[in-house]
């Protein structure tokens, strides 16, 4: 990726690493405030989707540095449409208990 | 008494310019046919007409190399010119498109699966005397059998064929579709059946998407409406569900004033409504409604005129249904769907709302009725 660096490709992997530990910890904390019960299988549900949406990202990017930019959004465009779709409909499924409390 | 002359000058206005459009685009597109078969000949190839339909390629010694047959085919916006070259026995060695009105991304499909390559070495008068079947490109066929039909019609007319005009309709499941999916949508407005017409809508809602959207990939688009100004009607006998859609869609506009076709046969908006149903979607409201609204539409009415002078409909396709249903179209189209999808999980139908164009052709034909009712009444 940084073809003139040493330093700089192992730096972008642990600033990646470190955000995504941020990340997965931060949405634990927050399901926690929510008071959103979660257990394994709810877990694996949440971290498949973040797995899929990274891979589209990621596999979006890498085909635009490939020099194929039509390809490379059109790969973000339609998955990525269908990984938001499942997102947001697997968040509600996620908070709707705690929406059922508010409207108690 | 004003809103009923401002919705006057608007129909008259929009009719005007419309027209105007449409009878500058048919004084531009006078091409010469001389010029199309002479694009394609190789350097110092010489051509000789026949008739309308045949030529032949001679070589410097004046001796017949090649034949060319150039015909039309039905394609969907308009027709389509194609020129087949065969030897002197009539085998068909290269066909080329030499002109056509068909949205760009769906005859880059056909050049893209090599389509017409799919005719070399087969006899001509075979093709003719529809021995041979050749296989329409799966998501592009009426552009595909157009290719087709335009080889057939100038084989048969260059060699003085008879060509088999005959006129047998071919109606079945997409006509009885698109029938009860307006039947539905009459259904779901009569207020008596209010609790059942919730399922109802469901239904069609459902149907709409899979068998129109997904199965026939043939929603109503602005360059379906614009193909009339043309002077080309799509062909009954194959696809007579693509003249139902528009005609029903607009009748039920003139009749009732309801806008049947957007609410519940759209297959997009359909769509839409799953997706807002899934991310639990709001009303949007806008403190300048109207305004975005007018920009809509006159956005609509550009790409018309734009498509009326070039003479050419597909121009003005800038709709995401192709790109959702048969993952076909620009790359800016797909970056419009994505944002159409995304903003359908928050707000309702916001695609319908503030950019298709079919919304606007809608619009119209309501307020013709409304001028017209107006007249009838003062």
């Amino acid at each position: 990726m940084f073809n003139n660096s040493n330093i700089l490709e192992p730096l972008f992997w642990i600033i990646m690493g470190g955000l995504y530990t941020v990340f997965i910890i931060g949405l634990a904390m927050w399901l926690k405030d929510m008071k959103v019960k979660m257990n394994w299988w709810k877990w694996s549900l949440t971290l498949l989707w973040f797995i899929l949406l990274s891979i589209t990202v990621a596999g979006g990017f890498t085909l635009i540095g490939e020099n194929e930019l039509r390809a490379g959004l059109l790969f973000m465009a339609v998955p990525g449409a269908v990984i938001i779709v499942a997102g947001v409909a697997l968040g509600r499924f996620l908070l709707r208990n705690t929406n059922e409390e508010k409207d108690n | 008494m004003k809103k009923r002359i401002i919705d006057l000058v608007t129909v008259l206005a929009v009719a005007s310019v419309i027209i105007a459009a449409a009878v500058v685009g048919k004084k531009i597109a006078k091409k010469n046919d001389l010029e199309l078969i002479g694009s394609i000949l190789k350097p110092g190839e010489e051509y000789e007409a026949v008739n309308n339909n045949k030529w032949l390629i001679l070589h410097e010694s004046g001796k017949v190399k090649d034949c060319i047959y150039s015909g039309e085919g039905r394609g969907y916006n308009g027709n389509v010119q194609v020129a087949a070259v065969t030897d002197t026995a009539g085998i068909i060695m290269s066909v080329h498109l030499l002109a056509n009105k068909e949205t760009p991304s769906f005859v880059s499909k056909i050049f893209r699966r090599n389509f017409t390559d799919r005719f070399k070495g087969l006899p001509a008068s075979d093709l003719a005397g529809s021995e041979v079947i050749i296989d329409a490109v799966a998501g592009a066929t009426i552009t595909s059998n157009a290719i087709k039909e335009a080889i057939i019609v100038g084989y048969s007319a260059g060699e003085g064929l008879k060509h088999n005009h005959s006129f047998k309709i071919n109606a079945g499941w997409p006509e009885l579709l698109v029938l009860l999916l307006f039947i539905l949508s009459v259904l779901i407005s009569i207020k008596r059946l209010r609790a059942a017409g919730k399922y109802l809508q469901w239904i069609s809602w459902g149907l709409s998407v899979i068998f129109l959207g997904f199965v026939l990939g043939q929603p109503l688009t602005l360059p379906r409406f614009i193909t009339v100004f043309t002077g080309y009607l799509p062909d009954p006998r194959s696809e007579l569900y693509v003249l139902i859609l528009p005609v029903l869609a607009i009748g039920f506009i003139l009749i009732s004033g309801k806008n049947n076709y957007c609410m519940s046969v759209c297959p997009f908006g359909a769509m839409q409504e799953i997706l807002g149903a899934v991310g639990n979607a709001s009303e949007i409201r806008l403190k300048r409604f109207s305004l975005v609204k007018y920009i809509q539409w006159g956005i609509t009415l550009l790409a018309v005129i734009i498509a009326l002078i070039m003479n050419n409909p597909s121009i003005a396709e800038y709709s995401v249904f192709g790109a959702f249903f048969q993952l076909t179209g620009a790359t800016v189209i797909f970056i419009l769907l994505m944002l159409s999808i995304i903003m359908s999980l928050f707000f309702r139908r916001p695609w319908c709302r503030y950019l298709c164009p079919v919304e606007g052709v809608m619009t119209y034909f309501r307020t013709l009725r409304r001028a017209v009712i107006n007249i009838f009444r003062q």
